[in-house]
């Protein structure tokens, strides 16, 4: 688990807009790497950066300890898998897989011998004769991973593989896309704006504000211990109360009421984050309790949203699972309910 | 439309509204070509109008044996040919570099390409006569002893002339070209000439055939410019048309030459589409 992709101090800049500010990264070898962020917070300029398509203002790009900075896309051990996919129109999906294979010199033999194991890799077999335009979406998208792995590179770059593709395949392909990353042991960088797919996927997780890091690590750890209060609503969402910490004790000075984090944090004012579905109605018997006003419910099939209004008027949203059927979860607007958690489901974040 | 009811109504309106482009492509496009057959088939004559109609394969007969039409229409389709090529060699870079230039610079140089329309043609060519005469600019700066009234000043005009009609669909094609197909080439290996030769031209050569077609169809019946700056020697078909319409007043004869003329132009240009969409031009998407 060394690193293979190293970036620092990587900065671009389109015009006066910095796409990317001073950035550092570290890529490990044998992982899935999820890049995330909403559009402009420059994900897919950092993804063009390591491709070569575009030349940055300053900072390194290392991979295997190697400078890529200067050199142009077509001699870089890395590949590229489009949001467009970029089939080659002309040509058949044969021709598209081989392209990259051909254009490093591999003989003519060899790379039908590599085209067809590539086409059964992603259950193609058969469609080598076909045009790009004759394909499905999803046919389409895995000639697209199959042609990008094809020259075997160091390093694959995804570039939002799956936003072309509708729901149910995409789930489905999420689950495909980690199995085969780890059969072939490539490490991938995936560019996505969807948050689901960042944490089903990753191995780790980036999340990109305003080009920088905003905090990386691993799923578990992003959506359990938030960096910041952005990170904490980036992924998932969070109600934000202001506190005032005290090792494990928290005071919410609004409301009156003091409750208990499962870790001490730094003393002082800051914010208190708590996920809608780590909250429970009725939840008498749990180490903290508010009390409230439902103030609105909705069905949100997997669950029921129910909006609680405090004493000091704001709103706590809470997820309240269906396990007992929908009737017993039902809850109707002013009725006065009690909301409980567990210390565990405290997240201490700065101001 | 078949298998598809449709309303009364719409047809009528439908007709209505294609009666326009019908009725002008009847008048002047199907008639005139009509009276140019009527004619080749008919017998010359002294007299107004100079012939006497008929059916006779005669005329055809003498423009298919004598050699001076032969030639001529030979001759023509070499300097059509010749133009064609040069235009494209010339026009090609010229389409993808306008393709390839910063938004805001792509109009004002599609505009560059098609200013010279904005003044006549005949004073453009005269221009040239000017530009080509042996004190002229560029005969002094090649250190050449004349141009004017050569087969390379003739060159020199039609090329000048249809050059915008190659860049025009050229252009067309090559800025509708995803970007991300040339990234992905280069990102697969390909290092630039070959991203061009594995993806960009053959992509590209719908533009290509259109190009061509627009400049080798009009050059090849091209009479002004050959006459006003080629050379005595130089028997275009387009001349020989000319000449025998209006020098011989052999119309059956000049229509023959025509008729032979545009069956050429049919020919041509469909067995160069043919060999483009064989190749899997028409297959490439938008």
């Amino acid at each position: 688990m060394t690193g293979l992709l190293g970036i620092s101090g990587l900065t671009v800049r389109y015009g006066t807009t910095v796409a990317l500010d001073r950035l550092d990264l570290t890529v490990r070898r044998d992982e899935l790497f999820v890049l995330l962020g909403g559009s402009g917070s420059g994900k897919t300029t950092l993804l063009r950066a390591v491709a070569g398509f575009l030349r940055p203002d300053a900072g390194r790009i290392l991979l295997d300890d190697a400078d890529l900075s200067g050199l142009p896309p077509h001699t870089r051990p890395v590949n590229t898998m489009f949001q467009s996919y970029a089939l080659f129109p002309h040509m058949s999906v044969a021709a598209n897989i081989g392209f990259g294979l051909r254009q490093r010199g591999v003989a003519r033999a060899e790379t039908s011998r590599r085209v067809e194991a590539m086409l059964a890799l992603v259950r193609l077999e058969g469609f080598g004769a076909r045009r790009p335009g004759e394909l499905s979406g999803g046919q389409q998208q895995r000639v697209a991973l199959a042609r990008s792995l094809a020259p075997n590179p160091r390093l694959l770059l995804l570039d939002e593989p799956l936003s072309a593709l509708d729901q149910g395949l995409r789930r489905d392909t999420r689950a495909e896309l980690v199995r085969l990353r780890r059969s072939l042991g490539v490490s991938f960088v995936l560019v996505t704006h969807d948050q689901d797919e960042a944490l089903e996927m990753a191995d780790r997780v980036g999340v990109m504000r305003d080009g920088r890091m905003a905090q990386v690590g691993t799923p578990a750890e992003l959506y359990e211990s938030p960096a910041d209060r952005f990170v904490a609503g980036f992924l998932g969402a969070a109600n934000i109360l202001p506190c005032v910490v005290d090792g494990r004790s928290i005071v919410l000075p609004t409301l009156g009421v003091t409750v208990r984090a499962a870790r001490p944090g730094v003393a002082g004012s800051g914010l208190l984050g708590l996920r809608a579905e780590r909250l429970r109605i009725g939840g008498e018997g749990l180490v903290n309790q508010i009390d409230g006003v439902v103030a609105e419910s909705a069905y949100a099939g997997d669950a029921l949203a129910v909006s609680v209004r405090l004493a000091d008027g704001s709103v706590l949203r809470v997820r309240r699972p269906l396990i007992d059927g929908l009737g017993a979860a039902m809850v109707e607007p002013g009725t006065k309910v009690r909301v409980g958690w567990q210390p565990e489901a405290c997240m201490l974040l700065p101001e | 439309m078949t298998g598809t009811r449709v309303e009364p109504w719409r047809t009528h309106s439908r007709a209505w509204v294609l009666a326009v482009p019908v009725a002008w492509l009847v008048l002047l496009l199907g008639a005139p070509l009509a009276i140019v057959l009527l004619i080749a088939f008919a017998t010359p004559a002294d007299g107004v109008p100079p012939y006497i109609l008929g059916f006779s394969l005669d005329n055809l007969w003498v423009v298919l044996s004598d050699p001076l039409y032969r030639e001529a229409l030979l001759r023509s389709l070499r300097v059509a040919g010749v133009s064609t090529f040069v235009c494209l060699v010339m026009g090609y870079p010229m389409a993808l570099a306008i393709a390839r230039a910063a938004p805001r610079w792509q109009n004002p140089l599609l505009l560059a390409v098609m200013l010279p329309f904005w003044t006549g043609f005949l004073m453009r060519i005269n221009a040239w006569i000017g530009l080509l005469a042996d004190d002229g600019l560029i005969v002094r700066a090649l250190g050449v002893s004349h141009l004017l009234y050569t087969d390379a000043a003739m060159y020199i005009g039609i090329v000048y002339t249809y050059l915008p009609f190659m860049v025009l669909p050229l252009y067309a094609r090559l800025s509708r070209l995803d970007p991300a197909l040339t990234e992905a080439a280069a990102d697969l290996g390909a290092p630039p000439w070959r991203v061009f030769l594995r993806v960009i031209l053959p992509l590209s050569l719908p533009g290509v055939a259109a190009g061509a077609a627009l400049v080798f169809v009009p050059a090849i019946g091209e009479y002004v410019i050959p006459a006003l700056l080629g050379g005595p020697q130089a028997q275009l078909i387009g001349k020989v048309l000319w000449e025998e319409f209006f020098a011989n007043r052999d119309w059956p004869t000049a229509s023959s030459v025509a008729v032979l003329l545009l069956a050429v132009l049919v020919i041509v240009p469909g067995a160069v589409l043919r060999m483009v969409r064989r190749n899997g031009g028409d297959r490439s998407g938008a």
